[in-house]
């Protein structure tokens, strides 16, 4: 049995990527913060597809609900293969609006979220001699995008904590990755107006936004075996929006 | 205390490699002396996990100066 923890999973990508690495074979946590009934309906889905796992309501931004889940899912299922960092926010806000608060929350879920998780779980793998972190970061921290100061730093963070936690785990067996998606097909970007969402495809090479199970693919692939030889690696997935 | 500093010296020299010639109680473990660096540390909470069953994930990095200072705190925290 391998085991998979996601965060932010109940819903978007989260929940894709919880999907797809249940279908994959790994007993699935499903992390999330406030939405329980989206949560049980990730892993309904998951046990109905034959799959296996729990949901999980911890705040990753708090070290100490970190630490609980890591204990417990341990305690359950005496292994952790997979961290699937990917609880995050966006908060778009220009410099001269931009509210303590705003970088605060930002700060807190993007960037200690992650690295409280890595942590938790670092000392777990250490003991397998193995393990795969993906972090979730995104096509902002490559491609600049005003009104997103906030999160692009977030996810520039993301993408150096990677690197260095790379080299720092990688004599242990242990891989860590990121993913930058661009344009995805979330709810997110449906909240978004028409004619605002036409001009961001018309951006994107490729002539269309992403969707929620291509990135679930491409985090499939890399936590397995044929990414045996990868870490420390920012994989863009934006359509060849960046370029 | 003394047997937890003997048994934290003994993976010093077996599980890290450090000469148990240079290795006093009071060493400095992750200066030029000894030459561990902070990848070992993990190795360290590692072992102090399995051996004490104490957790040391995210303390302060001064408990990590010498074996007198680790042992300090397995005694203070051990349950």
């Amino acid at each position: 049995m391998k085991v998979a923890i996601v965060t932010g999973a109940s819903k978007g990508i989260g929940k894709a990527c919880a999907l797809r690495l249940a279908r994959d074979g790994y007993t699935t946590v499903i992390n999330y913060s406030s939405s329980d009934e989206a949560a049980l309906q990730t892993l309904d889905q998951i046990k109905a597809e034959g799959g296996d796992g729990m949901v999980y309501k911890a705040n990753v931004s708090v070290l100490a609900e970190v630490k609980a889940m890591v204990r417990d899912v341990f305690k359950a299922y005496g292994r952790i293969d997979v961290l699937v960092n990917n609880a995050g926010i966006v908060r778009d806000e220009y410099l001269l609006m931009m509210n303590p608060d705003t970088v605060d929350k930002c700060f807190n879920l993007n960037v200690k979220g992650y690295l409280y998780c890595a942590q938790a779980v670092a000392l777990k793998m250490f003991k397998q001699k193995s393990g795969v972190i993906v972090n979730m970061s995104s096509v902002s921290s490559k491609f600049a995008l005003p009104g997103q100061t906030v999160y692009s730093a977030t996810k520039g963070a993301v993408n150096s904590m990677t690197q260095t936690l790379a080299k720092e785990l990688g004599g242990y067996g242990i891989r860590v990755n990121a993913v930058a998606p661009g344009f995805i097909s979330t709810e997110m970007i449906e909240a978004i107006p028409e004619e605002t969402r036409k001009g961001y495809v018309e951006r994107v090479p490729l002539k269309r936004f992403g969707t929620a199970d291509e990135v679930a693919n491409l985090v499939s692939a890399i936590v397995s075996d044929q990414f045996a030889y990868v870490t420390g690696q920012v994989f863009v997935m934006d359509g060849g929006l960046s370029l | 205390m003394e047997e937890v500093k003997n048994k934290l010296k003994e993976f010093f020299m077996s599980d890290l490699g450090v000469d148990g010639s240079v290795l006093n109680f009071d060493t400095a473990l992750f200066g030029d002396e000894i030459g561990l660096d902070s990848v070992d540390s993990l190795e360290i909470i590692s072992f102090v996990d399995d051996t004490f069953g104490v957790s040391m994930t995210g303390v302060d990095k001064e408990n990590f100066q010498s074996i007198d200072t680790i042992a300090a705190f397995i005694e203070k925290n051990k349950a």
